[in-house]
């Protein structure tokens, strides 16, 4: 082996992890206003019947895991280590990542949604305007992946077949919970 | 509407106010004291007790109090005093044997503290306890500020004294694990510069119903120190503040509940969906702490895993037998895992250190140069058997501790194998066998590591040789800052919670779980809310206090939500027989509607 094989995987990682990270409600209009379009568009990199396990339960379809994401608050994930293996015969790589991930607290979700039944404030008096992300303290998240070589040629095509994500942290102060 | 009134009232605390347990605090004044705990002694009366103490030891108990834990404390005015009251500690009384220590919590370091400042915690202690009531896990620190005790003592006397009287307050009641859901701090001139609120979120970050009722908060900027401290609460009250009662419009309210996401009620009113509320703040997906994809890969994963780590913790060399030509395995350190202290990289202590690690660590965010990436992956067995022998030896308690441990696998079909990751922790027991490799000896430059426990993230692809020998096609290992595992320990939980199934003993030797098969998607059972329904709605009703406890056993005895236990009280004239009696009633006819419940 003469020359490394893993020289795109952190920007694919940075690829994926930004649909992960995406919300509908910041702007529409990238996703012609369809909430539809946007789910789509979550990690669309998954083939169709990837085994997917989240925290342990597993999801045996693309669509499946985008319709839990879009449950999911606004996250942002961050990449802290990441290594990986060409798995000679196989075309695919393994890929173990170490990330830290932290969930918006505002209380609306992805599509805009809110929980609050009080009526919008026309002029928030805070600089930090009612419409910007609360985030939570960081959890720990590992994450393990299979994924075909073909991300060599693009990030755009559907090439995880596996998708195995672990939260390993847990802060004490998160409102959100597991 | 006004409560200020009735400030010191409610939740039975009448007993306590210039009541008897304070009426020998003027002798703290003269003399220094020295508090005593005993406990077993419940089979007679507390004053049977103090009088045979006093008849047995000729030692006078004083201040006697029975703390929630049902344990006598007291205060004896010699050092002495308290030495030989312990003497007679297993003394019979009342058909047990009496457990008598001197109590050295109070402050903190046994005798450290001064006779004062023992006195005053004591007092702080006494107070605590008597504004506590543990049945409905309510801290009702009411009016503190005009307390008879407490002011008598000077403790508000000057802003220096009643700076540090509710921190200490607040370190007792940690001391006393007092297990709280709802804190009144109506009525103490808290004001805006006021730091009470934040040291209270800091103490009880998990309180559901607080009352700031009857104060002097101006702004919401009085509520931005909370951030991150009140994850759980449900409801606020905030009347009676000039922030409530001067404000033009009600936008005010906006504001106040951005730092309380879980906030569902304020003042009385919704202002949050709590069904909403509920779900954007739970992850969707139950965690399990072990995911097989189906029995057979369940088999092989078990199998593997303990006879590996077995192994790897006694006779390393003896793995490579797994590993092929073409195997691969790599490490890497993640050293900036967030964990329980991110701000403790001050003073890393030599435990943590990493220089075992650092040389080798194929952390591919760090290391961009193609030789340095491809040199530390080993490929084949001599060239991993060099990296397994740069690793501190280990143990990992996979059997003995398997609730430290989460484990998924999965079918890899490219290679008809499995691949099995492992995320838990180990314990560093000796150094490397062969720590320095030749050219990166600069790395470690004599210095010696000492050894800590770590957690990590193992995965590894294995298949099938020939005669179905398992080989190790690819292993990489991911290190991390030890960190007390909470992630599947604290889920599991959930999870039984919500499907009954039976945890793990410990000690178990073998791992076992309900595999699910991938193609089966996971149902997702509704955790039931097992928590209490706060009853502090219950705080800015215009009741007495007598009406407010009856209606607070009405709410536990019926668990009825507090809108539909106060109209049950009102129909039954304020009377509990009656009104437990037209519940029951009422309920077998099916007359109650499910939204009466908590």
């Amino acid at each position: 082996m003469n020359s490394d094989p893993t020289s795109k995987i952190q920007d694919f990682l940075k690829h994926i992890l930004a649909t992960l990270d995406s919300t509908f409600i910041q702007n529409p209009s990238l996703f012609n206003n369809d909430i539809n379009v946007f789910k789509a568009r979550i990690l669309p990199q998954l083939k169709a019947q990837a085994a997917i396990v989240l925290n342990g339960t597993p999801y045996g379809s693309r669509t499946q895991f985008q319709d839990i994401w879009f449950s999911v608050p606004t996250t942002q994930h961050s990449l802290l280590s990441y290594d990986a293996h060409l798995i000679p015969g196989s075309g695919s790589y393994l890929i173990q990542a170490s990330l830290k991930i932290r969930f918006d607290e505002t209380g609306v979700s992805k599509s805009g949604e809110s929980c609050s039944l009080l009526p919008d404030v026309p002029v928030p008096r805070l600089p930090s305007a009612s419409t910007r992300s609360q985030w939570s303290p960081w959890f720990g998240l590992s994450l393990t992946m299979v994924v075909d070589e073909t991300i060599n040629t693009s990030f755009d095509i559907e090439c995880i077949s596996s998708f195995n994500w672990r939260i390993t942290y847990i802060p004490e102060k998160s409102v959100y919970e597991f | 509407m006004s409560y200020r009134g009735r400030g010191r009232g409610g939740y039975g605390r009448n007993q306590f106010n210039g009541g008897n347990n304070y009426s020998s605090h003027q002798s703290f004044a003269a003399q220094p004291s020295f508090t005593v705990e005993i406990r077993n002694w419940n089979n007679a009366s507390k004053d049977d007790l103090v009088s045979f103490i006093a008849r047995k030891t000729r030692i006078k108990l004083q201040n006697v109090i029975v703390d929630h834990t049902g344990t006598i404390q007291a205060t004896v005015n010699t050092q002495k005093d308290a030495t030989d009251l312990v003497n007679w500690n297993g003394v019979k009384f009342a058909g047990q044997s009496l457990k008598i220590t001197a109590n050295t919590s109070t402050n903190g370091n046994g005798n450290a503290g001064s006779p004062d400042t023992a006195r005053t915690i004591q007092l702080l202690k006494q107070f605590l306890l008597s504004r506590y009531n543990a049945e409905i896990r309510f801290l009702d620190l009411t009016n503190m500020v005009n307390d008879p005790t407490l002011v008598s003592q000077g403790l508000f006397s000057s802003a220096s004294t009643s700076s540090k009287m509710f921190p200490a307050l607040m370190k007792l009641a940690s001391q006393e694990n007092l297990q709280v859901d709802t804190i009144s701090m109506a009525n103490n001139n808290i004001n805006d510069s006021n730091t009470y609120l934040s040291i209270l979120g800091s103490t009880f970050p998990r309180v559901k119903n607080l009352s700031l009722q009857d104060n002097n908060i101006q702004k919401v900027r009085f509520f931005e120190n909370c951030r991150h401290k009140f994850t759980r609460l449900r409801e606020l009250v905030i009347m009676n503040n000039p922030l409530t009662t001067q404000s033009m419009d009600r936008n005010y309210r906006s504001e106040v509940i951005r730092h309380f996401p879980r906030l569902i009620m304020l003042d009385g009113e919704y202002v949050r969906d709590e069904n909403k509320v509920s779900t954007i703040f739970k992850f969707p997906a139950p965690t399990v702490s072990m995911f097989f994809e189906n029995e057979t890969t369940q088999g092989v994963a078990t199998n593997f895993l303990t006879n590996y780590l077995k192994l790897w913790d006694s006779a390393r060399d003896q793995l490579l037998q797994l590993y092929a030509p073409e195997s691969q395995f790599s490490f890497q350190i993640d050293t900036a895992h967030p964990s329980p202290d991110p701000t403790g990289n001050s003073t890393v202590p030599s435990g943590n250190s990493w220089s075992y690690y650092l040389s080798n660590s194929r952390n591919l965010t760090r290391i961009s140069n193609e030789k340095s990436r491809m040199s530390r992956l080993a490929v084949g067995q001599e060239q991993i058997l060099r990296l397994f022998n740069c690793l501190p030896m280990t143990s990992h308690k996979l059997l003995e501790k398997i609730d430290q441990f989460a484990i998924e696998s999965w079918s890899f079909p490219q290679l008809n194998g499995i691949i099995v990751s492992l995320h838990g922790e180990f314990e560093e027991t000796a150094a490397p066998v062969q720590p320095v490799q030749s050219g990166v000896r600069s790395h470690y430059k004599g210095q010696r590591s000492s050894l800590s426990k770590r957690s990590f993230d193992r995965t590894f692809v294995i298949v099938f040789g020939p005669n179905g020998a398992m080989i190790v096609a690819s292993d990489l290992l991911l290190i991390r800052p030890h960190i007390p595992t909470n992630a599947w320990v604290v889920t599991k939980r959930n999870q039984e919670a919500a499907v009954g199934t039976t945890p793990s003993a410990a000690g178990s030797t073998e791992i076992s779980r309900t595999s699910t098969p991938l193609t089966h998607p996971a149902v997702h059972p509704e955790v039931p809310n097992t928590q209490p329904q706060p009853t502090s709605q219950l705080l800015n009703t215009n009741l007495t206090p007598q009406q407010q406890e009856l209606a607070h056993k009405v709410l536990m005895e019926t668990k009825l939500n507090p809108e539909f236990t106060l109209m049950l009280c009102e129909q039954s004239h304020w009377n509990y027989e009656a009104a437990i009696q037209a519940f029951r009633s009422s309920h077998q006819q099916g007359q109650i509607p499910p939204h009466a419940f908590t």
